[in-house]
Formats: C-alpha cells, structure tokens, sequence
C-alpha cells in the first residue's frame, strides 16, 4: 500500500475481500507477493488507514542504552569547558541517582561541521558528516533518574504503569505491509531495565508485539527470529503435514458453525511457513555489495556487530516492516559511565558511529530516508557535575535524542539545555512530546489512536503530548 | 493505576473557598470565586506553579522563605515581602522575576516562555485568584461554612492567653530530662518539674511530632500567676497530646468513647469543672464526645491532668505535645479556630473533616444499576416448560424466546466429557475415561462425572490459574530490578489450595486482605494460610529502585487499590487519584480514605537502601508462640536449648538494650548496628558454660541484597578467652547464609558461655547488616541435617496508623485535607464507620468488601465464573461494573446466581455445579442456526455453548499429559533462582552478565503450567505468544489473538516437537494388532474422538508416503517410522480440533 497516496476505503474493503481464499491460493502455488495483505486475527493486522497524510512509513528507532552524555556528543557547553571544577550555581535536582561533585567539562572537543554548523564532539566524526541530515533535539527531559522507569518511560511513554510500547501502538494504529514478517522488530534488545515491557504490547491484543532478533546479552552474528527455524532439509515433509493439518482443519471447519477464529487459524499456518521462507532471505546479507557492507564497518573491528544490525535493520525496512528496534545495549553495551567516562564513551561511540553514520547515508542513497524515521534515543542524559573522580550520573532533566528523515526539517537542532546541560530551559521537550511526534510523522494523531483498557481510553502519551510544528517540514 | 484527565472537562465545579484578595485594593477581602476564575486557575495557574516554583517554594524547600504551594502561603509573602500584587501584574515582584527585569532571574531552570509569562500576568491582573482544593466535591452543607484556622496566639485572643506550652519549640535532644516546660505565652508560666524530670520526645507517638513525656512519678508546678486563674469565673483549656485509655468497656471520660491506646486526641475545656452545660470536649479519631460532667470520686489520670493546671501539681503518664490557657470562655467560633488549627498541625482527624467529604450522591447516581441490593428474582415464566433444568435455564430461556430464538440441542457425550475435563481441569479425559462416560448408561453419569472432577486435586490447579489473572500473580517485582520474589509460590498454593477445599469466597476475599488480623482461634494450616494470603498484596510490581521513596509508597498503595478495586469491587478507584472519577461516584475523599488504610499497611520491609525492599519474613517464630506445642525447634529437645530465657543474655555493638536475637526460639527487637561501625559483633551469653553443639544462624529476611556473609564465630568463655572460632563466608556475596540457615558445628567437645558473631571486612558491611542475623544455640547438634525450614512468607505487617490527606492531583507532594479512613461511601449501607487508629482499617475494609450487603462483591465473582465457563461473563466488562462497563445482558440472571451463591454460603464449587448441571450448559457449540446468528452474532444471549480455545496453560498441560510427560507433582517453587539470577536481577550481576540465551532451566520442567514462574520482565516465550495474562495488572479475559508466530511455535518449537515425538513413542510401543488401532488411539487421545474411515487412510497415507522422495532408502522400510509418527502427532496437536472446546 502506497501511505502516501492512501487508497480509499473501498479499495482496502476489495482488497480484503479477497480474504482467506486468496490468500490460500497464493500460499498454495508459491506466490510471495511481498506485501500479502491477508488478516490472520481478523482486522488486527490488515493495514489501516492513517488519521493524515503520513510522512513516514517506517520508524527505524536506535536505542543507545545506560545513557549518552549529551554535553559530550552533541550539546557542547562552553561555560561548562570555563568553570570545570567549580560548584554548580544553581541548585541541582532534588532526586538524582547518585551523588555528584563540581562541574566537569567534556574531554573531547567539537567542532562545527555541515552547512548548518552543528557542533559534535570528536566522539562521532561519522555521524558528524551527516549534520545536515539531522534535527538535534538539545531538550529533551524525562520523569525518571533510575534506568527502568527512564528505558520504560522512552519506549512505552509510562516508567510505572506498564503500557504498550511505541512500536505496538503504531502497529496497532497502521497494521502492516508485510505479513509474511513481524511488523515489529527488536534487534538485540536489553533484558533489563523495563526488559520485555520495553517492546511489549501490555493490554493491547498479543499480536502488535514486538518479535526479537537476539538480546543484548549475546554477540549479534547472524540474526535468528525464534522458531523460524525449520531447515531446508524437513520443509518438503513439513509442507506435506501442513498440507494434511490444512486438509482437516478445513473438513472440521465445514461441520461447524462459522468461526473466524478457526479460519484464521488456518491461515496462520501458511502465512508462518510463508514466513519461513521469506526471513532466512531477509536476514541473508550474501546479496549486499562490498561497498554497502564497508559504508556500515561490517568485517571490520570495532563496528563489525553494530553494523550488521544497522544493515539487518535497513533490510527489514525495505521489506516493509514498520517499526525496527536496534539496541546498543546491557549487558554486553552500555552507556552508562558513572566512573571512567573516557574509556566508556569512547569504547561505545567506536562501535556505533560508523554503523549508524552508514546506515543514514545508505537509507538516503536508496532514497528511503524520505519515508524513513530515524531515531537516535537515550533514556537520559548525564549529569555536568562529575561523579566520583571521572565520572557522570544520570541527567533527566536535559539531554539530546536526534531524528533524521521522514518528514523531519534536517540540519536544525531545537530547544537548548542551560548553559552547563543540566536542565532543558528552552522548548521542553517531554517524552510524550516525543512519541507525540513519531506517532505524528506516522500519519497518526496521538490524540486519536486510543484503546479501550479498564475502564477508559488509554493512549501512548497519556493526556499530553504536542509536536512541535518548528521540526517538520513543510 | 494513575488516571489524569484533562482539567476542563473534570473538574466539579463546586467552589468552596473563598477569596483571599480583592483585585481592587490589593487586600485581603473574601468574595466568591467564579466558575471560570476556577477552571482558569486550575486549569492554567496551578500546574505552571506547581512545574515551575513549587520544588524550591514548597514543602520541602523554601527558597527566599517564600512558598507558593497555597493560597496562605503566596498570601504571606517572603523575605522580599509580597510578590503579588492583585489586579497589578506590573507591579508585582512575580512577574519582574519571571521576565528578568528583577536582579534575579525566575525560574533559575529557565525562564518562562511567552505564554506562560501572559497566562501568569493574567491572572494577577485578574486579581490572583487561588481557590481552595477545586478538585475536591464538597457537598456538605456544613462544611461550607468554614472555620478559619487561627493559632493560640491570634492577635483576638493574645491578650487573654495565658499560658502555652509547645513541645516542639524545645532545643532539647530527642529522650533528654526537661527541668522546665517554657511557656511561650509571654507570661512566663513554665511548668517546673518538682519530681523526677519528664522527657523531650523528639519523635513521638503523637503523630510523630515532639512531645514532652510524663511518666508515673512526675510531679509538675506552675507559676503563682497561672494558678490564679483557678480563681477566675471563666477560663479556657485545650490540650493536645495521646495517653493511654483503658480500651475495654465503657470510658468514664467522655460519653460513647471507646477506650484508646495509641491515637492522639484534642481535649477542649472551657471554665471550670462542676459546671454541667460546658462545652467540654474530647476529639478523637473524627469524633466528638462530650466529657462525662458527672464526676465521682475516683480521680482518673485525665481528670487529675485537667484538674492539675488548676492545682499545683500533676501527674499523668502520656505524652503532651501542646498546652493552652486563655483566661476567659472563649466563643464556639474561636474555640473551633484553635482546635481546628491545632487539629490540622497534628493531623488529628476532626469531626468536620469526616462532614466535609460525606458525599451526598444524586439520585442518578444512587440508582445505577450495579449499586443496587441483590434481589432474588422470581422464576421467569416460559413457553418451552421441556428445555430447563433449573431455574439458570429459565433465565436463559426467557431471553431467547424474547428473541424468538431456540437454545441448541444438547451435545453429545464424546463433546461434554472433553468440554468438562478442560473447563474443570485443563486437561484432557484418557481415551479409558472417554469411552467408560460414553458406554456407562446409568442416568447420572453426568453428574458423577461433574463430582469427580470437582474433587480433583487438579480441579484447584486449573481455577486458581484463573484467579491469579484477576490477582495479577507473578514471581519476580518487574521494572528496574524485576527482583524475585521468592515466596510468591506460597500465596500461588494457597489459591490452589483453597479452591479445592471450596473455600467460602467470602474468606477467600477477607484472607487475601486481612488474614493477619481475622480474629479468633484457628488451626496450624488455617494460621499460616491467612498470613500468606496477604502475599495478594504485595504481588503487584513495583519500581524498587524509585529513589523518591515517599513516591514509590504512594505508587504500591495506587496498585493495591486498583487491583481491590477492580478485582473484587468491578470499580475502577484507582481512577479517583487526581479527581473525582469521572463516571462513578467515587469522590476523590474516599480514594484517600482507602489509600489510608493501606497506608498504615506494611507492604515494603525497607525503603532505605537504593533498591527497597518488600515484606518477606519467617513465619516460624509467629509459630512457635501461637503453636508452641506443635512448633518447637526442630529434632532438638527444650532441654538442648542453651540460650533459654532466663539464663542466656545478648548485647551488641553501640546498643544500650540487649540484642534478642534468639532466646527460647524467640526473635524480636532487632536492634540494627551502626552504619559506620566496620566489625559489629553480637553475643549471646549462656549464663553457664556448656557444651556448644550446634549454632544456627539465619538471616531474618532473605532479602536479595543484604545477607549475612564474611563473619566470624566464636565461642568465648567467660572471661572472654577464645575457646574456638572460624571465618565463614570469606568472598562475600558469593555465598551468604542462605535464609533457610545455617548450621555451625564446632569441634566436639567445645565448651564455653559466650557465642561471638561478628561481621568481618570493610565499611561495606552495611550492606551485610547484623540485624539480619538470628542464631540458636544447641548442646548437642548435627550438621549433616539439613536446618529447619523457617517458612519465609511475603505477607504484609500493620504498619503505623498515618493520617491521611489528599494528595492534590495525586501528586505526593501537595498534601491537601485529611481525610478519615473508610470504606466507599457508595457502598456504605450500615452508616459509614470510620476505621479506628487501633489497626490500619485492612480488616473492616475486607468485612465491608466481603459483605452480603455489598452488592457489588458476590456479582462480581459469580460474573466471573460465569465468564470462565462460557467465556464471556454476564457482564462483559468482568472487571468494570462502574458506568462504563457493559450493562449485564441477562441483569436478572446475574442477581439470583449472585443470591444463589451468598445462600450457599459463598460455595464455588456449589456454582459449578449449578453451572454444569444446566441444560444452558450441555448444549453443542456447533449448530447452525441462521435466524440467531443475525439475531445474536455474538451468541450474547447463548443460544449455543461458546466454541472455546484452550489457555496456553491448558494447550501445554495438554500435550504433556498426552505425550505422558506431565509431572502432576503439587505446589512448591520450581524457581531455581539462583540460576541466571544475572538476567533476572540487575543489582546482582547485570555487570557480570557475559551471556545470556535466556532461558530459565524451570521451563524445561514438565510440571503444570501453573506452577511455571512468571518472570514479569521476561515472560516464558511460550506465554507471551499464546496471550497469557498480563501479570502487570487485573487481566479480566484473556486475550484471544491468533498471529503466525503461534503457528510456528507449533511447526517449529522444540517443546511442540519433543511432546510429538514422545508421544509418538508412546504409541508405538503400544501393543496393538496394526497401525489403524494406534490411530485410533492418537485420535482419541488429543481430540476425544474416533477417526473416521477416510481419516484413517489419510493418515495411514501420510505416515507411508512420510520419508517418500527424500532419500534413496526404500520407503518400504522407512514406513511408519518415529519420524513419521512423531511428524503425524505435531500435526494432531496443531488441529483446530484440538485446540478449541466444542
């Protein structure tokens, strides 16, 4: 489905009316048409139309976990550089999760680059070449000093109440293009902090969930979606008990009064050997060009893992997935350096710079970068003043979060932290603000794409959120 | 659950407050607050100073002495003076600040920005409106007459003060002697101590507040001036303070008043004793008796204190926080304005704060039908007198016939055995048992069967699954940590346990919420179930590593709430935190006033540390002396007991009182060792020397984080000679004492009267707290026993009874008007009894939640049994009865089974049977009936059983039990959870965590599924998949998703495959005379049912033709191989016949 040019209501009931009886003839004779529009629990997952014109179809959302220090990526602070060492002159957060000393400048320089003149530190010299792609945003501020409620807060607008994730609600809210994969991937996600709430789907129905690729706790090599395993050797045996399975489970439909759910059922079925067949291909980088794989530091050390994901994850985009989750993150990741920032952040930003860098520059020469969100999320900030002898604590209450593509103005950055980073100070940007904004460049309404829970209407950003009209193009 | 709205659109609009300026002169005036001046105040104002200025001008912080978190704050101003002037926004300090034109700029975070800078001006050019608590619907007619609060020393009444005394204004160390109590009066009346110095509390029982402690043997004067008051033909007293009351029988002070041992009390007298007509007054606990005017003889410690101001001296034992005397009678008004003041500095709950939230609901909301008694409905009448079997039918019948609908003919026998088996047991019948029901003739196979299988133990595997949904269970806390929770699985049993003993549902509910207080006598099992049962409240996840710990309090208390709420009420309360609830009549006031009764419920052992801690503690001394003849300590005679009472002593480092860490078996008083002591030590002195044999030690709470490790053991004698000793546990937190205990055997033969247990290592030991640490010594022992189970339960304590406020907007840090601790005023039918501050309220809460005259309780649960027998309940919002919820398709049906259940004294399994016998029950699920499936798409109104799909947990129980792999071993914990406690638990090894594949060697298990645990942040994969319940929250009804990942769990899952195989294996070595009986057997096995001709050569085709094509072996010996059959039975197991319920 073309979301730009959104068909009519009509033309989607026609397509669906189609229904199961093509789509069983299409699994039978080995069509793979690859956006199947098929609905296995009836309606779930069928497309749906936006609430507007969408200016992105897919959100690519990368997940840098434990915490990036916004004041040595990309938020530099002069004042900070002047007055290292000395106490901080206003009163510092009444909740932080450790206690800090006095002010502590950036280890790394910056430099200005790109027609916009962004300034990014030496940290990311990659990322750096793609400013005039990107809208730094400087103030973001969240509810919550501990990872848990910040990672759960980031990804499911709540870090209390448990709440479906940002990629379920979209799924829930445009259902997906492509069937015959998840519409809803996480590459390596975390186990901690919020772990499987992070992507889950709370009360919304099991189906908008996200599906993993590995976890963070295990080298990404090869990524394997679980139970999509069955291999070459059994399929032809295994078509022949499904074929049996199909047989009998249409005799025993026939004897009973019409079900849905048994016709679903059915379909389930073919649509997961169908699946079978269409993620080994998905996942199998054998096709990409030695250039491709170089733009992205695949083979090479350290950005090799990052890089596969990266590349695994523009892959699934194209194939119509419509929410790819790539964490950088706990146990094997994390940027959470509360001691030895140097060593930390340099050791992490090494891994990832060139792995994202390339993927932006990959998404943009396919020319999907158009209709492709990009995401660089933290789950806060870190703190100015210094923890122990060279480290920095959690910062909540200012940090930056970047988006490139998909309907966002690129080259500008929006809102400012004081002029030490601790606090945002100017456009505010609260995490409902910001899910308030993908949801917006999604074509929904953050206002409208509500689900029925207990008693009352439930939303992805609660009873706030606003988009800030300054970041999107015309 | 926190529930925000919008404010335009929530807020009831009935404005108490008054003024506190005039816009025209700047002055204090009153005049009435408009609507709209509310809503914009509300709306715009209030959240921009409570985000912009409260954190440095609020409770906590008072930045420039200034404070803007209520109206009498911004009133008064700050160390620059005024910063508002009404009506003149340009000359207001406020405004200069925010815009930077002052030489400070506001707020130091950033300024404003343009709209908030014009909303701001607005509203002091406005006049600076602040009503009071807008959110809060008052509809008392009396509390709108409100008394304004004046301290002692208001400038009406200064001159006639004589005397006040003020705890709080002393300098005093916390527990130092006082000599002299100042008067603050200006009169220089201090009481004199003559005899044995009272005490300064620092913190004391009087709602935490300082107070001075009068003892027994205290004897007090004051000053010649004061007592010539005595003289005076009018004078006025009021007291604040809290002394013991006798709390039996009727009091002697003051009418109607229960005695009281632990809340304190206003006591207001105005002139003289011997005047009847007086208005002399006790408060307490939001009430108001009358001092008993006719005095006798017998000089009580009340009277000889109220009397003593009077004398020369007294002598009470309590303690006082504050004393005032005014020399005249004051008016009603004033009196009322300093008790009122009094009252609100010492949260003391006054009669008017009860009158002010005492709702008067419309009559709309009154007769909603939810809110209703439960009538028992007549039989309805019917056409068809042939279908019913009982008056459920009738019910039914009356409604399809409305409808001009049939009920569906009843389904045949092979259908209603697999259709009982999973409904009651989750599993399926034996291809035996399946052909025994069909071919026994008799006319009550039915109802034998239905008895059978509801004396099932697995009857209460299958059912308390169910409720676990609605008791949101699981075994870890979820978010940061997602810590186990060990002793989850006791409450898990418990359920089980009181689903097959049929426990009245009206003890179930009181159980789970109060069985720590249920009084009278009860066995062993009886004790210690109804502790466990509390665990119900403590099950719902929280965010241990919350630093705001006030926050994380208030949060636990918001869960609970929910879950009571739409668990056991069908109310959604939780939706009361921030405003009145937007459909049902639950006033903000009573969401605090149930928020106050789990407040003074000890859910968290300790909020100190980082990471809080839940309740989690041996039951085992509880036992010991409850049960002391059926508990003792395990193997060894009383006689080895070398630390008896009596005999044996214990001390510890910096403690002035002796330890007690175990004498006689008994534990209590724990002193906790300072933080910064590096090596704290505790003793326990035998009195004699003997023969040490055994030391146990154990950690009194097993918490996750702290645990007794590094120590050393000694035995010492008595002059403190080492006589032997060993280092335990060396590397720490590797390997702690486990909370089961430890058994310490010295070398035979070593005697001595001092046992030494000291904590070795660095300042870390904080983290090892000694306090932890409970040791028994024996004469004789053996190590090779494994210690005593001290049966750690999670189950929560009475904590201290804290007033209660409500929370503006639910933020935990505006505190608004106490409230009284009550049930829901809705529901209140027997007046509304406001919750003594004996106890925390749990108790009256779950008599007035399990009430017959509740008529929410008992149709909220027989709904739900209706739900889980037909899968959609009478009510189809099983979870919301409120206004939101689905109306009840048959209301009638509802109220009689709900009248039904009560008479049969809340029996669920009476339910069952009268479910189960019905014809409503019996009929097929497979009919065709065009005319109802337009009529009733929905089958609403059941004019045929509902196809159902198995639960995940009875999808794998099932092909456990057919591949005959189930283990049916009941109740226990299968959590190893020391294994991978890496991916489980951040703060034990998140940094150590290489490797992860994160599978718990406990779902390898094939026990049922319910005794799988259930990891919050990382549910079993199998679960996640199938639509398990969300642990998170009440889940009401399963979702019912049907999505590919399912379809290849069962193509491709190792679980799925293995159970093929084995129960392909199975048949296979099955005697048989061919093929066709084992597939036969295969069919009967999973779908209850013979195969038919066709089916069978299909199959036999299938399992032929398996190996056909993939390799040069000729398929004649490949035939009905393991392969084949393991390949036939995966493909049985994916039928929609086996996996939906006709």
């Amino acid at each position: 489905m073309n979301l730009l040019d959104p068909p009519s209501r009509r033309d989607l009931l026609k397509q669906v009316g189609c229904g199961f009886g093509y789509l069983a003839f299409a699994g039978l004779s080995g069509l793979e048409a690859l956006s199947a529009k098929s609905s296995v629990s009836p309606g779930l997952l069928e497309p749906k139309l936006p609430h507007f014109n969408p200016r992105a179809k897919r959100v690519i959302f990368l997940f840098l976990h434990g915490g990036v220090s916004h004041i040595d990526s990309f938020d530099p602070k002069p004042k900070l550089t002047e007055m290292n060492g000395q106490p901080l002159p206003f009163a510092k957060p009444k909740f932080t999760f450790a206690k800090t000393g006095n002010l502590l400048k950036s280890p790394w320089e910056f430099k200005q680059y790109g027609e916009c003149g962004q300034p990014v530190s030496e940290l990311f010299p990659n990322i750096a070449t793609c400013v005039d792609d990107i809208c730094m945003i400087h103030s973001m501020v969240s509810d919550f000093v501990s990872h848990g409620g910040a990672a759960l807060q980031l990804h499911t607008g709540d870090g209390i109440l448990i709440r479906p994730s940002m990629g379920s609600w979209i799924l829930y809210g445009l259902g997906t293009e492509n069937e015959n994969l998840p519409g809803f991937i996480n590459i390596s996600p975390p186990f901690v902090h919020g772990g499987g709430q992070n992507y889950g789907s709370a009360f919304l129905p099991a189906v908008y969930q996200g599906t993993s690729i590995g976890d963070g706790g295990t080298q990404f090599v090869q990524g394997e979606i679980p139970n999509l395993t069955a291999s070459e050797k059994d399929i032809v045996q295994q078509r022949r008990q499904l074929d049996l399975m199909k047989k009998w489970n249409k005799d025993h439909l026939q004897t009973r009064t019409y079900d849905a759910r048994l016709e679903a059922r059915i379909e389930a079925f073919e649509l997961a050997f169908r699946m079978q067949q269409h993620a080994p291909e998905a996942l199998d980088f054998s096709t990409e060009s030695k250039s491709v794989l170089d733009l992205y530091g695949i083979g090479v050390e350290p950005t090799d893992e990052y890089g596969r994901q990266c590349l695994l994850a523009r892959r699934l985009a194209q194939r119509g997935v419509r929410f790819i989750q790539v964490s950088h993150s706990y146990p094997r990741n994390y940027w959470d350096q509360h001691s030895k920032l140097r060593e930390g952040h340099e050791k992490n930003s090494k891994k990832v710079d060139k792995p994202i860098a390339g993927l932006l520059k990959d998404l943009k020469n396919l020319g999907m970068l158009e209709d492709t969100l990009l995401v660089f999320g933290t789950e806060f900030g870190r703190s100015p003043a210094v923890q122990g002898k060279d480290g920095r604590d959690h910062n909540p209450t200012g940090f930056t979060i970047w988006m490139a593509g998909g309907g966002i103005k690129p080259g500008i950055r929006y809102g400012a932290t004081d002029e030490f980073g601790w606090y945002a100070v100017e456009n505010k940007m609260t995490l409902n603000d910001f899910h308030a904004t993908v949801l917006h460049l999604m074509g929904l309404d953050h206002t409208k794409l509500t689900y029925r829970h207990a008693g009352r209407d439930f939303r992805l950003t609660d009873v706030a959120g606003r988009v800030p009209q300054e970041i999107l193009t015309q | 659950m926190v529930m925000k709205f919008n404010l335009n659109f929530t807020i009831i609009l009935i404005w108490s407050a008054m003024v506190l300026v005039s816009a025209k002169t700047g002055e204090l005036q009153s005049k009435p607050v408009s609507d709209a001046q509310g809503v914009f105040f509300e709306k715009m104002i209030r959240p921009l100073l409570f985000e912009k200025c409260v954190t440095c001008h609020g409770s906590k912080l008072q930045q420039g002495e200034l404070r803007l978190d209520a109206a009498e704050y911004l009133r008064r101003g700050g160390k620059s003076g005024s910063v508002v002037v009404p009506g003149d926004a340009s000359s207001s300090l406020l405004m200069q600040l925010v815009q930077g034109k002052a030489d400070l700029q506001m707020p130091p975070t950033g300024p404003l920005n343009n709209r908030e800078i014009k909303v701001l001006e607005k509203w002091i050019q406005d006049g600076a409106i602040w009503p009071e608590h807008t959110e809060v619907r008052i509809q008392n007619s009396e509390a709108k007459s409100k008394i304004s609060l004046q301290p002692p020393d208001h400038p009406d009444l200064k001159k006639n003060l004589q005397l006040w005394l003020k705890a709080e204004s002393s300098k005093l160390k916390d527990g130092e002697a006082l000599s002299s109590w100042p008067d603050i009066s200006g009169h220089d009346n201090n009481l004199e101590v003559i005899k044995n110095g009272l005490q300064f509390v620092k913190i004391s029982r009087v709602h935490e507040r300082p107070a001075v402690r009068f003892l027994e043997g205290n004897l007090v004067s004051f000053s010649k001036d004061l007592l010539k008051i005595r003289e005076n033909p009018t004078f006025t007293t009021v007291f604040v303070g809290k002394f013991g009351l006798p709390t039996e029988g009727k009091s002697q002070y003051a009418e109607g008043l229960k005695g009281t041992s632990n809340q304190p009390f206003i006591i207001s007298m105005a002139k003289m004793a011997g005047n009847p007509d007086l208005p002399t007054r006790f408060y307490l606990n939001g009430q108001k008796f009358p001092m008993v005017s006719n005095r006798n003889s017998s000089i009580s410690d009340v009277e000889s204190f109220l009397n003593g101001v009077f004398l020369n001296a007294w002598s009470v034992k309590g303690d006082l926080s504050e004393v005032v005397v005014y020399d005249k009678a004051l008016s009603e008004q004033d009196l009322r304005s300093i008790e009122g003041y009094l009252a609100e500095k010492y949260d003391i709950l006054m009669p008017w704060n009860l009158d002010e939230f005492t709702v008067d609901f419309t009559e709309k909301e009154k007769s909603f039908w939810a809110f209703q008694p439960v009538i028992k409905h007549k039989t309805p009448n019917v056409k068809d007198k042939t279908w019913s079997t009982s008056w459920l039918d009738d019910f039914v019948l009356e409604k399809l016939e409305e409808k001009g609908l049939q009920p569906a003919p009843p389904a045949d026998k092979r259908t209603l055995i697999r259709r009982l088996y999973f409904k009651i047991l989750g599993l399926p019948p034996t291809p035996q048992e399946i052909e025994d029901f069909v071919n026994d003739r008799s006319h009550d196979v039915y109802e034998n069967l239905v008895e059978r299988l509801l004396n099932s133990p697995h009857y209460g595997e299958r059912w308390a699954r169910h409720w676990l949904d609605v008791a949101r269970y699981a075994d870890t806390t979820a978010h940061d940590c997602n810590c186990v929770m060990r002793y989850a699985y006791r409450y898990r049993d418990y359920v089980i346990r009181s689903f097959n003993s049929d426990k009245p549902y009206d003890q179930f509910v009181i159980e789970q919420l109060a069985g720590d207080l249920m009084p009278g006598k009860s066995d062993l099992q009886t004790f210690i179930d109804r502790i466990t049962a509390t665990g119900f409240l403590i099950l719902g996840p929280k965010a241990l590593a919350e630093q705001d710990k006030e926050k994380l309090l208030f949060d636990i208390v918001d869960e609970q709430l929910d879950v009571i709420g739409r668990g056991f009420l069908g109310l959604t309360i939780s939706c009361s935190r921030c405003h009145d609830h937007k459909f049902d009549p639950i006033p903000t006031a009573d969401y605090y006033s149930l928020a106050g009764i789990l407040k003074s419920t000890s859910t968290m052992d300790s909020v100190e540390a980082f990471t809080s801690k839940w309740q989690e503690w041996p039951l085992i001394h509880l036992l010991r002396k409850r049960f002391p003849e059926k508990i003792s300590p395990p193997d060894y005679p009383p006689e080895l007991n070398l630390a008896r009472a009596g005999n044996a002593a214990q001390s510890s480092t910096h403690c002035e009182f002796s330890a007690e860490k175990a004498i006689d078996g008994v534990f209590n008083n724990f002193q906790q060792t300072e933080e910064n002591d590096s090596a704290p030590w505790l003793e326990i002195k035998l009195g004699e020397s003997g023969r040490i044999g055994l030391i146990l030690l154990w950690n009194r709470v097993d918490t996750d984080f702290k645990k007794l490790s590094n120590f050393q053991v000694s035995v010492l004698t008595n002059d403190r000679q080492l006589v032997w000793s060993e280092v335990f546990f060396p590397d720490g937190e590797k390997y702690p004492v486990p909370a089961e205990g430890f058994r310490i055997c010295p070398p035979s033969g070593t005697k001595g009267q001092i046992i030494r247990i000291q904590l070795l290592g660095s300042k870390k030991a904080k983290e090892r707290y000694l306090h932890i640490a409970e040791a028994e010594v024996f004469s004789v022992g053996d190590c090779s026993k494994p210690p005593e189970d001290p049966l750690m339960v999670m189950a929560v304590k009475e904590g201290s009874q804290i007033p209660m406020r409500i929370m503006v907007r639910g933020n935990h840090e505006s505190p608004g008007k106490l409230v009284p601790r009550r049930f829901l005023q809705i529901l209140s039918h027997e007046g509304n009894p406001v919750i003594s501050g004996e106890q925390s309220g749990r108790f009256e809460l779950a008599k007035a939640i399990a009430s017959s005259n509740n008529p929410l309780t008992a149709r909220v649960m027989v709904n739900r049994i209706w739900q889980w027998h037909f899968g959609t309940g009478l009510v189809a919002t099983s979870d919301n009865f409120g206004k939101l919820g689905e109306k009840p398709s048959h209301p009638q049906l509802l109220d009689r089974l709900a009248s039904y259940f009560v008479s049969s004294g809340w029996s669920v399994k009476q339910m069952h049977r009268l479910l189960l016998m019905s014809s409503t029950y019996k009929m097929q699920s497979s009919i065709r009936n065009p005319r109802a499936e337009v009529a009733d798409a929905n089958n609403r109104l059941l004019w045929k059983f509902p196809r159902h799909r198995l639960e995940v947990e009875a999808l794998r129980d099932a092909m456990l039990a057919i591949s005959g792999s189930l283990d049916r071993t009941m109740k226990g914990s299968i959590f190893d959870y020391k294994e991978k406690t890496d991916a489980i638990d951040h703060f034990l090894g998140l940094f150590s965590a290489a490797n992860a594949g994160y599978e718990f060697e406990a779902y390898q298990s094939v026990r049922r599924s319910i005794y799988l645990p259930v990891v919050r942040n990382q549910l079993f994969p199998l679960f996640k998949i199938f639509d398990f319940a969300d642990s998170n929250a009440v889940t009401s009804k399963r979702n019912d998703s049907t999505v590919a990942t399912q379809a290849l769990y069962m193509m491709n899952s190792l679980f799925v495959k293995k159970q093929a195989s084995r129960f392909a294996e199975r048949l296979l070595n099955l005697k048989v005379e061919d093929e066709n009986a084992r597939i036969k057997l295969a069919h009967l096995n999973t779908l209850g049912r013979l195969p038919s001709a066709l089916e069978t050569n299909q199959a036999l085709a299938f399992l032929k033709r398996y190996h056909q094509n993939k390799n040069n072996l000729s398929y004649k010996e490949q035939e009905f191989s393991l392969d084949a059959w393991s390949s036939y039975c995966q493909l049985l197991f994916g039928l929609n016949e086996f996996l939906y319920i006709d």
